[in-house]
């Protein structure tokens, strides 16, 4: 036996194992925010808001939309803890709440002020002074987007969810997700395309 | 045959990578201990406030209930009230008949006065 396959094997095995222990943990800490515990959920917003705050940013419009979702989204799994069963995933729960706080508050800025949102479209929160043309040519690729494409693509490409995940989050058939993907890779490909063939 | 690969079918790593960028969380550490501040002050408040609604629910329940309370009292108040005034009637006209019947046994010694006077006085 060589060394090298028996380092692959390892690393293998220690990685279920290392996914196990963080799972078990975080089982452990579920079951005491059910018994009435805020420090093990608190342990849970510091494990979860950063993957949370990801999802929220694909699906909302600007950066505080997408920290309100990530506030909601908690808020509701608290709310809802004691019908969470432990043994399922945390996060992927997670997800599918603050995705659909996400949508909830586009929803709602829509009706509320529907000229604005053309004005905020993923338009980015921090470093507004650096603005590449190749940046402002993708910012204006989005707007051309609708919504949910670009919630897509971001999901995908970006934070790298799958198709079932996806579909999960958003509650969209896993094949219109691919659909999404695809048409929003061909339309910011287009939006690009003029810009790299003067390059 | 040819095999054609459809455009955007995989991920354009250039814009992937500005996606990225656009896309970025809050890097600092002090960002996510606020957020996660502000997350559980939420819960907090919530809960207190959910606190005050279990409270004024139980509020609104207890006047209702005390309304009620106070409807049952008024009523048996009012029957009781009723058949007292019913009974005072009723001993009223019971002690009226009997008075009649006093009345009519008192009538009775007087006319015979009256028939003895009627008698003594007669031719």
């Amino acid at each position: 036996m060589t060394a090298a396959p028996r380092l692959h094997l390892d690393s293998a095995v220690t990685r279920p194992v290392a996914e196990e222990e963080a799972a078990a943990q975080e089982r452990g800490l579920v079951i005491k925010a059910q018994a009435g515990s805020d420090d093990a959920f608190a342990e849970l917003v510091r494990l979860h808001q950063r993957r949370a705050y990801a999802v929220a940013r694909a699906i909302a419009v600007t950066h505080e939309d997408a920290e309100d979702a990530v506030q909601e989204g908690f808020l509701h799994a608290y709310r809802a803890l004691q019908r969470f069963r432990p043994e399922q995933a945390f996060g992927a729960w997670l997800h599918r709440i603050v995705a659909n706080a996400a949508l909830d508050i586009g929803r709602r800025r829509r009706v509320r002020d529907a000229d604005a949102l053309s004005e905020n479209v993923a338009l980015p929160h921090r470093d507004p002074a650096e603005a590449s043309e190749l940046r402002q040519r993708l910012v204006e690729g989005l707007r051309t987007l609708t919504a949910r494409q670009r919630s897509v693509i971001v999901l995908h490409d970006v934070e790298g969810f799958t198709h079932g995940e996806i579909r999960a989050m958003l509650g969209i058939p896993e094949g219109t997700a691919r659909s999404d993907l695809h048409h929003a890779r061909v339309a910011l490909r287009r939006e690009l395309h003029d810009l790299r063939s003067t390059r | 045959m040819t095999f054609e690969p459809r455009i955007g079918d995989s991920p354009d790593e250039e814009v992937t990578r500005v996606l990225r960028s656009l896309y970025a969380a809050p890097g600092s550490d002090g960002y996510w201990l606020m957020l996660e501040r502000r997350i559980m002050a939420g819960i907090a408040r919530s809960e207190e406030e959910g606190w005050w609604r279990e409270l004024a629910r139980w509020g609104r329940t207890g006047a209702l209930a005390a309304s009620v309370a106070v409807a049952v009292a008024a009523a048996t108040l009012w029957r009781a009230h009723e058949r007292s005034q019913q009974l005072a009637f009723t001993q009223l006209f019971e002690s009226s008949r009997s008075a009649d019947v006093q009345l009519a046994t008192q009538a009775g010694p007087e006319s015979d006065r009256e028939t003895t006077l009627r008698f003594v006085i007669s031719p």
